[in-house]
């Protein structure tokens, strides 16, 4: 596996500004990556072991409530906003108004974070899906987030290139989208709730948005710029990228109810989710022909870029054709709707931004990534990470799914078919998690690389052990 | 898609419009929603649903703590959404009205565990509740439910017998577990789940039937 053809060197004079806030973006999204995925792996451990860890803040509900926090907003939010804040600079040709404010912004982001843990471990959970974290804190993640937000809608504003890339497009979309969706939970559900179920819906909506006007828009906007500038080869059939964008716009805020079908709420509600949930399939086919790379290129930026559109793909199609009622029937309620979420969240999002990030280590930090072997063990424990753990999580699903539809077959039986299933989810995750430890190593060696003088490998052959001719030349 | 106002504009307009669909507009026509009032047999007013007892509001809260909706839900489909009814989780499918007094209502969205929204009109005993609490194995061979044995504590018996309050195990070495107030409290509030009252927008069974 090569480092990318020609590899801009270092970063553009303008692009100075943007250096710290990226690198302090990735970095902690980097680690809330791994705290979330080990919180995630012991929840999946407790689900078929349940009596380990007998203590109530090892209680499944709690470490779930962490994992999930946690991977949303720390991991995938803050990483994407790093790669975000990048492309805004280098498309625009500009410079970020006030680097200091990101750094502050996302500095109280990481505080409310680490807080938020134990508060969820000691059982300071909301109850609300998706939004357990206690709501001052949540208010404080709002506020780090609009500081370092602010940054990236000002370097769209004061661009000064003639007309918007694609990824700027997806970006501002995703900047403005996040803050209202969060502020409207928070709100709504949190803060001002409404007796019964309405927090469900408003949460729905959440929910439901973070993963299609967030967490998509960002993932797009790194492969939209970084595939091309990869491959050397521009997006096929341009010209769909707008109604791509566009229709993600229009459908992605409405699939709120897809959770929610036959649920306790008024029967319009479902149908508007059920027919915009269908109706996804368009930005994601159109999506997925602008990205599709063929068989070019095999740097690891390419390689993650790749698995992220077949992630994207798929996960779209199977995310579509669930939320179809007689589908909906089966499946809802089952490890198989874990097993799409995980592979659009951890397959497409995550795999699209480390295309983002393989690009980019070496211009914000002037350095390669020193060891060869550990990208290698990363791309491929990430893949069969995923294989293991989306794959156990939808065969173990599809089957419990058909269980539960069969009123004669009682809950002990399903759970006796889905138990080994359950087990192998958490190997695939323990999997993925040691991918993403390999990643991290190598980043810590290029780090500790920073106290030698330029050109020494001595750190990489001590610490690993191999043979100068397998490091990075 | 050179035009950064138009860009502006069309990004705050697509989600505003959804905000309004799913979330302005569902607030409005749930928000007026009030329990149901109507006279039984005896002529006297009966409320649907029920106020919990002090004792399962607090157990609501523990419920929530503790994230038990990780795997339970507690919503009944109707038939034609899925195999609820004939499961015995329900009488009928579940309605906005039956959650009026959770806050927030716990609707979940797994099913490792059985569906809750009846749990009190279908379970044993409260203690048989509490042993199932503490340890789920003891209660249903083959559980995957880890329990809340954290809530009880063991001691030693005492000189006079077995404590009134102590769960009813097999004898074990002169230990007796005591659940613990808040043990007590989840297992009230498991009792009080029931959302099976008549409402006008979901007949029971058989009146539907009858309707017909």
């Amino acid at each position: 596996m090569s480092v990318p053809a020609n590899p801009p060197a270092s970063l553009e004079a303008h692009e100075q500004t943007c250096r710290l806030p990226v690198l302090y973006l990735l970095g902690s999204g980097l680690i809330w990556l791994l705290v979330g995925l080990a919180f995630s792996a012991l929840a999946s451990l407790k689900l078929h072991a349940p009596e380990c860890l007998p203590f109530a803040w090892a209680s499944l509900g709690r470490l779930q409530a962490v994992a999930s926090n946690i991977l949303l907003l720390g991991a995938a939010s803050q990483t994407g906003l790093g790669v975000a804040l990048w492309l805004l600079v280098h498309l625009g040709k500009t410079e970020l108004v006030s680097w200091g404010s990101a750094i502050i912004g996302t500095v109280v982001w990481n505080l409310a974070l680490t807080a938020g843990i134990p508060a969820l471990l000691l059982g300071g959970s909301t109850g609300i899906p998706g939004l357990e974290l206690p709501p001052s804190l949540g208010v404080l993640v709002l506020l780090g987030y609009l500081l370092v937000a602010g940054n990236g809608v000002a370097a769209i504003m004061g661009c000064r290139r003639g007309g918007y890339a694609p990824a700027q497009w997806f970006i501002l979309g995703a900047l403005l989208w996040f803050a209202w969706l969060y502020t409207t939970a928070l709100v709504t559900a949190v803060y001002f709730p409404s007796r019964g179920i309405f927090a469900a819906i408003s949460a729905g909506w959440f929910n439901q948005g973070v993963l299609w006007l967030w967490l998509t828009p960002l993932a797009l906007a790194s492969l939209y710029h970084f595939i091309p500038e990869l491959t050397g080869k521009p997006v096929r059939s341009p010209e769909l990228a707008p109604v791509a964008f566009w229709s993600l716009a229009l459908f992605g805020g409405w699939t709120a109810t897809v959770g929610l079908v036959g649920g306790p709420i008024p029967a319009w509600l479902v149908s508007v989710g059920v027919v915009a949930g269908v109706l996804l399939l368009i930005p994601v086919l159109l999506a997925s022909v602008n990205l599709y790379v063929g068989a070019v290129g095999s740097s690891p930026a390419v390689r993650f870029a790749k698995l992220a559109v077949g992630s994207f793909t798929l996960g779209g199609i199977v995310s579509a054709v669930t939320s179809l009622r007689c589908a909906n029937a089966v499946l809802h309620f089952t490890q198989f709707e874990v097993a799409v979420r995980e592979l659009l969240q951890l397959g497409f999002v995550s795999a699209a931004l480390f295309a983002g990030i393989y690009a980019l280590v070496p211009r914000l930090t002037g350095r390669k990534l020193p060891h060869c072997g550990l990208v290698k063990a990363h791309w491929a424990l990430t893949v069969l990470g995923l294989l293991i753990g989306v794959g156990a999580y939808a065969i173990g699903g599809w089957k419990q799914g058909w269980g539960l539809a069969d009123a004669k077959v009682d809950l002990l039986s399903v759970n006796a078919v889905l138990k080994p299933w359950l087990r192998l989810h958490t190997v695939g995750l323990a999997v993925f998690l040691l991918g993403q430890l390999t990643f991290t190593a190598n980043v810590v060696l290029l780090l500790v690389g920073f106290a030698l003088p330029v050109g020494r490998t001595l750190v990489t052959e001590v610490v690993t052990g191999t043979a100068p001719a397998t490091a990075a030349k | 898609m050179n035009y950064g106002p138009l860009l502006f504009f069309g990004v705050l307009a697509t989600l505003a419009a959804s905000w309004l669909g799913l979330v302005a507009v569902p607030r409005h026509q749930l928000a007026p929603l009030d329990a149901d009032l109507s006279t039984n047999s005896a002529n006297s007013v009966v409320t649907y649903p029920p106020a919990r007892s002090g004792q399962a509001v607090q157990g609501h809260a523990i419920y929530v703590a503790h994230g038990c909706v990780a795997c339970h839900t507690q919503q009944v489909r109707a038939a034609k959404d899925g195999s609820d009814l004939a499961r015995g989780w329900g009488r009928r499918r579940t309605v906005a009205r039956d959650y009026l007094r959770d806050s927030p209502a716990q609707l979940g969205a797994s099913r490792l565990g059985p569906d809750l929204a009846n749990y009190g009109e279908r379970l044993g005993t409260n203690a048989f509740n509490l042993v199932r609490l503490y340890n789920p194995r003891m209660a249903v061979t083959n559980s995957i439910c880890e329990g809340v044995p954290f809530l009880f504590e063991q001691r030693p018996v005492g000189l006079t017998g077995p404590s009134p309050e102590a769960l009813i195990l097999p004898p074990d070495g002169g230990v007796e577990i005591i659940p613990s107030a808040a043990a007590r409290q989840l297992a009230a509030y498991l009792t009080s789940l029931s959302s099976g009252g008549e409402l006008p927008e979901a007949p029971l069974p058989a009146k539907e039937e009858g309707n017909r």
